[in-house]
């Protein structure tokens, strides 16, 4: 009898939950394993008119001819390059923002600097490129400077010499506060034994930083730096198409972009199927590669 | 007890991070009150570019003319329309679809999860997802918006490590008494995981607000258009029309315009920033949170 009741409570849970999975698992498919199936017109000439069961199987031609591709090439190494840059200058500003605030014990002042560095985060890529265009356009702040110094006003968005500096900047400016958080959450798990009796042993703030707040942190530091490397290969549609100009596609031109322009706007379906694929796989790799580095290094994997 | 002063080195430290610290938050914070100070200038004096964070020959000319614009608050509409409903569907659907998933008891929940981290990290390409979310007839229609971003992979992993947190005893009180699991969820999991679902709805609005390669793919009408398209065109569109009148004495300028279309597009986010704060160190922390 118990058994009984049990064993129908089994099936009646299961099937409870199977109806409340198979929304999302059709989600999934229509959204997600479709659109990777879809793929396969990577080997095709895909026509949009004839569609995937019509359009000609080609096999690897489109991949073939990508390696031949110079554009490939660019659109690869602008995206190594940005991926670099956004790593390099953007990563280490705030662990530096969250071990300056570890420092403050005034709620109030604190409060402001987080309410001022926080907000730039929920403002869209399109009203970042305002304020550049704004701040570095013909009138604005930045050449007013440089008419000062007697040097010719300089349209700076205009210039690929100057394009990785401004989307590298704008990143900065919109995400090391926010980005700050996570460190400044693992800094107030931090036992404040550690630094009383570091007090008492006579070691400096300075001291206390660099042998208490940062080894703490390190774990979070690691994790979050592979956590980056794993999405090295997405540099952000919006953060880069924003700042494109056709005088600045020579380096600002990435895998995203590219394949927004040439793919929807030019209708080169099943070549810039083929990119997305690549870029798709490299990306795996280096998630893989950054999960089994940070499983090494600190114990915990960034994604599973 | 004798008040034991702070070395010369410590307070030399400190004070550099203020300085630092004021200054970065300083910056942050200047493009904000610099265009709202240009949208209130006379077009000449934010041409010549010496407008700086005090409005010069205050009139409200741009903006009388930003406010007539039709579009704009169409745009809003849309947006609005989009994040508001996006975000309540988004959070009922991810919590529905992350709780079976969170019962280790649940048969199909490893092979399901290993499916949702698969998508996390193996990206579709974009193409034939735009080939297919346009043979699903979306094109054109807000909601593929909303339906495209139904589950956002990530949330899904952070919402079912946020209900497995929860103790089962819960659930089998419940079913004790007769309880389904839908009500188990609704009745006690969201219950309990409010702070969660409201740092999760605030993921989902800031990415429904600021959608913008989604409404490019799919939105070619100009009635649907959500703010950030609108936005954008604005910009380059009083960019270009800007070159001749340029040394002209009016009242507005490409600049004035742009900028107080780029204010008219923060004021929601500076509007309801004060009340979404506190869910951000909840927030940042459950996106440290894995599966």
């Amino acid at each position: 009898m118990k058994n009984q009741l049990k064993s129908s409570g089994w099936m009646g849970h299961n099937g409870a939950l199977l109806i409340m999975v198979l929304p999302g698992v059709i989600w999934l498919i229509m959204f997600r394993f479709i659109p990777l199936a879809g793929s396969l017109i990577a080997f095709q000439d895909y026509q949009i008119l004839r569609g995937f069961w019509e359009s000609p199987w080609v096999g690897l031609k489109h991949f073939r001819y990508l390696f031949q591709y110079p554009d490939f090439y660019k659109i690869f190494r602008n995206t190594l390059v940005l991926g670099v840059y956004t790593l390099v200058f953007t990563f280490p500003l705030p662990i530096l923002i969250a071990l300056m605030m570890n420092e403050f014990r005034n709620k109030q002042y604190k409060g402001f600097i987080q309410t001022a560095i926080y907000i730039p985060y929920f403002f869209s890529w399109v009203i970042i490129a305002g304020f550049a265009e704004e701040l570095l356009g013909l009138n604005g702040m930045i050449n007013r400077m440089v008419k000062a110094t007697g040097n010719d006003p300089v349209i700076f968005l205009q210039y690929s010499q100057y394009f990785r500096t401004i989307v590298t900047s704008a990143t900065i400016y919109r995400e090391s506060g926010w980005s700050a958080i996570i460190f400044i959450a693992a800094m107030s798990s931090i036992d404040p034994a550690l630094y009383e009796s570091a007090k008492i042993d006579g070691a400096n703030r300075w001291k206390q930083i660099w042998h208490i707040t940062l080894p703490c942190i390190m774990e979070t530091v690691i994790i979050m730096l592979m956590l980056k490397l794993g999405q090295f290969m997405t540099q952000g549609f919006d953060r880069i198409y924003v700042f494109l100009k056709p005088m600045t596609l020579e380096v600002g031109d990435i895998f995203d972009t590219f394949v927004f322009r040439v793919g929807i706007t030019q209708g080169q379906h099943s070549l810039t199927t083929a990119i997305g694929l690549f870029q798709s796989v490299v990306g795996l790799i280096l998630v893989v590669l950054s999960n089994k580095l940070s499983k090494k290094l600190t114990g915990e994997g960034v994604v599973w | 007890m004798k008040h034991i002063k702070s070395p010369f080195s410590d307070r030399v430290l400190v004070g550099i991070f203020f300085v630092f610290l004021t200054t970065f938050a300083l910056i942050c914070l200047f493009p904000i009150f610099n265009m709202l100070a240009i949208s209130f200038s006379e077009g000449f004096h934010a041409n010549k570019g010496d407008v700086v964070l005090l409005p010069k020959g205050f009139n409200t000319e741009s903006w009388e003319k930003i406010l007539s614009s039709d579009r704009l608050w169409k745009g809003l509409r849309n947006t609005i329309v989009v994040t508001i409903g996006g975000t309540f569907l988004s959070l009922l659907f991810s919590a529905v679809f992350a709780y079976p998933l969170s019962k280790s008891s649940f048969p199909f929940a490893r092979i399901i999860m290993f499916l949702v981290v698969f998508c996390f990290i193996f990206r579709y390409p974009i193409i034939p997802y735009f080939i297919a979310v346009k043979d699903y007839g979306l094109m054109n229609s807000l909601w593929s918006l909303i339906i495209t971003h139904l589950i956002v992979e990530m949330n899904v992993i952070i919402m079912r490590t946020f209900f497995r947190q929860i103790p089962d005893e819960m659930e089998e009180a419940a079913a004790m008494e007769g309880a389904g699991q839908f009500t188990i969820l609704f009745r006690i999991y969201l219950p309990l995981s409010k702070a969660a679902l409201a740092s999760l709805g605030l993921f989902y609005a800031v990415n429904y607000w600021n959608l913008y390669m989604h409404p490019m793919l799919f939105i070619r009408k100009a009635d649907l258009q959500p703010l950030q398209i609108i936005i954008r065109n604005m910009l380059s569109s009083a960019e270009n029309e800007g070159g001749g009148s340029a040394m002209v004495a009016t009242l507005t300028s490409p600049s004035t315009l742009q900028a107080a279309t780029i204010i008219f597009a923060t004021i929601p986010i500076i509007i309801a920033y004060p009340f979404i704060q506190k869910y951000f160190a909840k927030g940042a922390m459950l996106g440290s949170v894995k599966g």
